[in-house]
């Protein structure tokens, strides 16, 4: 099959970008040996006569190619023009600068005219450079990341800040636009409108690209970005194009949920139709994470002495996370001594950062708790299969973390509940095996409904 | 001082702070560059150790612990959980020449008929979900678990499907799940192993041993496979004449000339021997005490059905828990004779499927209600499936009409159930077409599987690597995606 004269172009002109950076390194590189050669005084000259002609051949090459690349369209005209002509004249003058320096003895003002003409090369050669990166990327991508004062100092606006909290989070702002600028506007903006379509304010998805409108309110089986995102990967029509990262299953029923609510740009999330699914998806970009009491707690690490010494007396003491501050620890049966007051005192040295427990089966007395009783960060604790009474969870009131308490086949008794009822945090209750009653159990559950309490078999 | 020594004091002395900045410039550099492309990757960690510095789990775990419970031979989901009344209607009809094109059975050949479910279902708990009269027990922890219909898999074929399960590729050499996770967490309990299984049934699954097997990671890694009768794990315990006293200084021996042999060679399989010894050495006291089941009271044992000594799968069940409570991070067991083509009456998807689920019904359904009660099943994730799936079509080897109803191995769509572990309770996820061939909504492919089992262990899928033969290896390979939506 013959190629038409356009994929034609095309084929070739994909190899620009692949060909561009040869003649900027040797122009450089000329740049670089004069500068050597001048501070040095070392005879490089024939380096830099060679950079010179091989950047300005390459130079030459990489124009025909950019013009091919340029003739499929879909690119900012004025920028286009201005990387175009800078580029035409980067190479212009690299030959120039090359017959300069091959002359540099044969004619008088050549020596003169040289440098100066080195030095418009090298400037040229910057200019097309940024205006070829903005044509590929976009004109904010150079300083999407740098600090504001540099970005007030170019002229650009300072991010907004993005709002992550469900209640007042924008469906466009927060969620739409947030997903476009990840996956999208580096082809859809005003530098390189790809299919002549923008992707940047509300105005220019409304308009839609070279094929009509991109977008049906409420239908998103009629809507053009819709298909376009849910092609099979290997379709010729498939977005992100070019092997760009496609967008999550997420993402893409996000925008789903967006065109079916009527593609709103000014509502609130919580304005639609939100259902779990939905609200479970904002929370994979970022929206209405809610931290656990865990989560929100940053801590100062525990000291290797402190965790040397506590595992001395036969805990087992282990961040939850990798990264993190909080600890569980734990103490085994198989220990060769059995747990005493004293050893668990050891504990106290990290009580802030001990946020899970685990005492199951082992010694622990009734008024050893008092102690427990002052890890005012523990979400968590096990100490089933103990010999606790009533007495001991009386010390356990001023944990109002505690989410998580296991008490099963303990001495408790119904008159537990007023101590147990005091812990505001607690979310899981086990009493499975111990002296309280079913009536003991329900009453429990009728005072605090959202604990979930559980009796066993 | 005499004229060297005192040149070379004067040329020390010239050199100043002044130098070392000019001098060293480029390699501060360096340093701050390393520190930017990522330090983890530029020294040696050890993943397992319970040092301060641990850097797994990646982030906050919801479950600490994992008990797989393996169908091998891959159970019907047309029978147990995916309920498809049309399928009913269209019973010993042709199957359309539509849903065979382009299509590889492992067995079906010609135009098979399309097979009806053979159990009745009807709907339980508040969410009311439909189960089939085949798991009388498990209906009852409907409201608990969450079952996903849309599973599927690459492989037709028993054993690459089951390693494609347990190791994220179907050829035998990677390390499986158990293996990955006790490496990256390591065991709650020093005395134990990380990673136990248990068998029950006729045989090993098809695969083999390479299902449990530890595959590029150090050897200590892999399942530890116990037994049903005698020694739970065989040559554990002391020859006649040996007392724990001299096994002891014998080991203290072996390990000294290991640890020199390491120290000349460098090779960490032998610090992996050590470490397997010293194991071993503990297990003789913790494994048969963890093991032994008679201790357990008798409704206990009732509510699992289990019987001491018997290598039932109601035995592994209880098993398991008693495991769990000691610790051990990762708990294998595996089922067997699950494969029902309809070749004899063990082998048929209305008797034989009966005679499979009174095997693993009561145990399956009191593990999870035992692990409930005792506040384990909060952080230990249980999980319940086979290889594949089964077709709707009956099968027809060689084109005959075969003696019982069976059904024929099929890739596209199997059921599976999760609890606990942090997973959604009362949840039907994924939704199947109207005979249960192919999921049409949220498909979770095995790799998303095993992405979600690691997510709810606190563990990345995609950072969580391991180099071998010039690059970095993943349990999912360069697949997997969490499946959020299960995760409560």
């Amino acid at each position: 099959m013959l190629l038409d004269s356009s994929s034609f172009l095309l084929f070739f002109g994909r190899f620009h970008p692949l060909i561009v950076h040869l003649p900027i390194g040797f122009i450089i590189l000329a740049g670089i040996f004069e500068l050597i050669s001048w501070k040095k005084k070392v005879d490089l000259n024939l380096a830099i006569t060679y950079g010179l002609l091989i950047g300005a051949i390459f130079g030459i090459i990489a124009i025909i190619l950019g013009l091919m690349l340029a003739s499929d369209g879909g690119y900012n005209d004025g920028v286009l023009n201005i990387h175009k002509w800078t580029g035409i004249s980067t190479a212009a003058f690299s030959s120039i600068a090359y017959f300069f320096k091959i002359n540099f003895d044969k004619i008088n003002w050549a020596q003169k005219a040289y440098r100066s003409t080195l030095i418009l090369t090298l400037v040229l050669l910057s200019v097309t450079g940024h205006y070829g990166g903005n044509l590929t990327h976009g004109s904010t991508y150079l300083l999407e990341y740098a600090p504001n004062s540099i970005r007030l100092l170019a002229g650009l606006k300072p991010p907004r800040d993005r709002i992550t909290v469900l209640d007042s989070a924008l469906v466009y702002e927060d969620v739409v636009h947030y997903i476009f600028e990840s996956k999208c506007i580096v082809c859809h903006n005003s530098d390189k409108a790809k299919g002549e379509l923008l992707l940047l304010d509300p105005e220019s998805i409304l308009q839609g690209g070279e094929n009509g409108p991109i977008i049906t309110a409420g239908d998103p089986s009629e809507s053009e970005l819709f298909r376009r995102i849910t092609l099979d990967s290997n379709h010729d029509d498939f977005m992100p194009s070019e092997g760009r990262t496609p967008l999550t299953k997420e993402e893409t029923s996000l925008l789903e949920w967006w065109i079916e609510e009527g593609t709103p740009f000014d509502k609130k999330v919580i304005d639609l139709v939100l259902s779990d699914r939905i609200k479970n998806y904002l929370k994979e970009i970022g929206i209405g994470k809610e931290l656990s009491f865990l989560e929100s707690l940053v801590l100062p690490s525990v000291s290797q002495g402190i965790y040397d010494s506590i595992a001395a007396e036969g805990f087992r003491l282990k961040t939850i996370s990798g990264n993190s501050s909080w600890f569980e620890v734990s103490y085994s049966s198989y220990n060769s001594d059995e747990l005493t007051k004293e050893k668990l005192s050891i504990l106290l040295l990290a009580k802030e950062n001990i946020t899970w427990m685990n005492l199951s089966g082992t010694s622990v007395q009734d008024d050893w708790l008092s102690d427990i009783g002052q890890f005012t960060n523990l979400t968590e604790l096990r100490i089933n299969n103990t010999q606790i009474t009533n007495e001991g969870i009386k010390h356990l009131v001023a944990l109002e973390h505690l989410e998580y308490l296991n008490v099963y086949a303990t001495q408790l008794t119904d008159d537990a509940a007023e101590s147990i009822l005091q812990l505001s945090g607690l979310k899981k209750l086990y009493i499975w095996q111990t002296k309280i009653t079913p009536e003991g159990a329900a009453e429990i559950m009728a005072a605090a409904p959202e604990l979930k309490v559980e009796t066993g078999i | 001082m005499d004229l060297f020594n005192e040149a070379r004091r004067k040329r020390l002395e010239y050199t100043t702070r002044r130098h070392f900045l000019k001098k060293c410039s480029t390699g501060l550099g360096g340093i701050a560059l390393a520190s930017l492309i990522g330090p983890q990757d530029l020294f040696a960690k050890n993943l397992s150790g319970n040092g301060i510095s641990d850097t797994l789990p990646h982030f906050l775990p919801k479950a600490k612990r994992v008990i797989y419970l393996h169908m091998a031979g891959a159970p019907s989901q047309l029978e147990l959980f995916d309920y498809k009344p049309e399928l009913e209607k269209l019973h010993d009809l042709d199957c359309p020449k539509s849903l065979l094109e382009g299509k590889k059975f492992a067995f079906i050949q010609g135009t098979p008929t399309m097979l009806g479910p053979q159990h009745k279902f009807r709907q339980y708990g508040e969410t009311g979900t439909y189960i089939s009269d085949a798991l009388p027990h498990f209906s009852s922890i409907v409201d608990d678990v969450t079952i996903i219909k849309t599973m599927h898999t690459d492989q037709f074929n028993h054993a690459p499907a089951q390693l494609f399960l347990h190791t994220g590729s179907p050829r035998a050499g990677r390390p499986s799940m158990g293996a990955w996770v006790t490496y990256g967490l390591g065991s709650e309990n020093e005395n134990l192993p990380g990673y136990m299984v248990l068998l029950s049934g006729g045989s090993t699954p098809s695969a083999g041993k390479n299902v449990w097997g530890s595959g590029f990671l150090p050897s200590e890694y892999q399942g530890v496979q116990c037994r049903n009768s005698g020694d739970p794990i065989l040559f554990v315990s002391n020859p006649d004449g040996m007392s724990r006293d001299i096994r002891r200084k014998s080991l203290d021996a072996i390990n000294a000339i290991n640890r020199s042999q390491f120290e000349e060679f460098g090779d960490h399989e032998t610090m992996s021997r050590i470490a397997q010894y010293e194991m071993a050495f503990k297990m003789q006291v913790s494994v048969p005490e963890a093991m032994d089941t008679s201790k357990e009271p008798e409704y206990i044992r009732e509510m699992y059905g289990a019987k001491p000594g018997e290598a039932s799968f109601a035995n592994n069940c209880l098993l398991a828990r008693r495991l769990v409570e000691q610790g051990v991070r990762f708990i294998q067991l595996y089922h067997w004779g699950w494969d029902m083509h309809g070749d004899f009456e063990a082998a048929s998807v209305n008797q034989g499927i009966k005679m499979r689920c009174d095997e693993v019904d009561q145990p399956m359904t009191a593990l999870v209600k035992d692990l409930e009660q005792r506040g384990l099943l909060d952080d230990t994730l249980v999980v319940w499936g086979g290889e594949f799936g089964r077709t709707p079509m009956r099968e027809n080897r060689g084109g005959r009409v075969m003696p019982f109803y069976g059904r024929d191995h099929h890739t596209e769509a199997f059921s599976i159930w999760m609890a606990g572990g942090g997973i959604k309770k009362g949840l039907t996820y994924g939704e199947t077409d109207e005979i249960g061939y192919y999921g049409i909504r949220d498909r979770v492919h095995v790799h998303d599987l095993q992405a979600t089992i690691l997510h709810q262990l606190g563990i990345d899928h995609e950072k969580f690597t391991y180099q071998f033969q010039g690059r970095g290896f993943r349990l999912t390979d360069v697949h997997g995606h969490v499946v959020n939506d299960i995760i409560a």
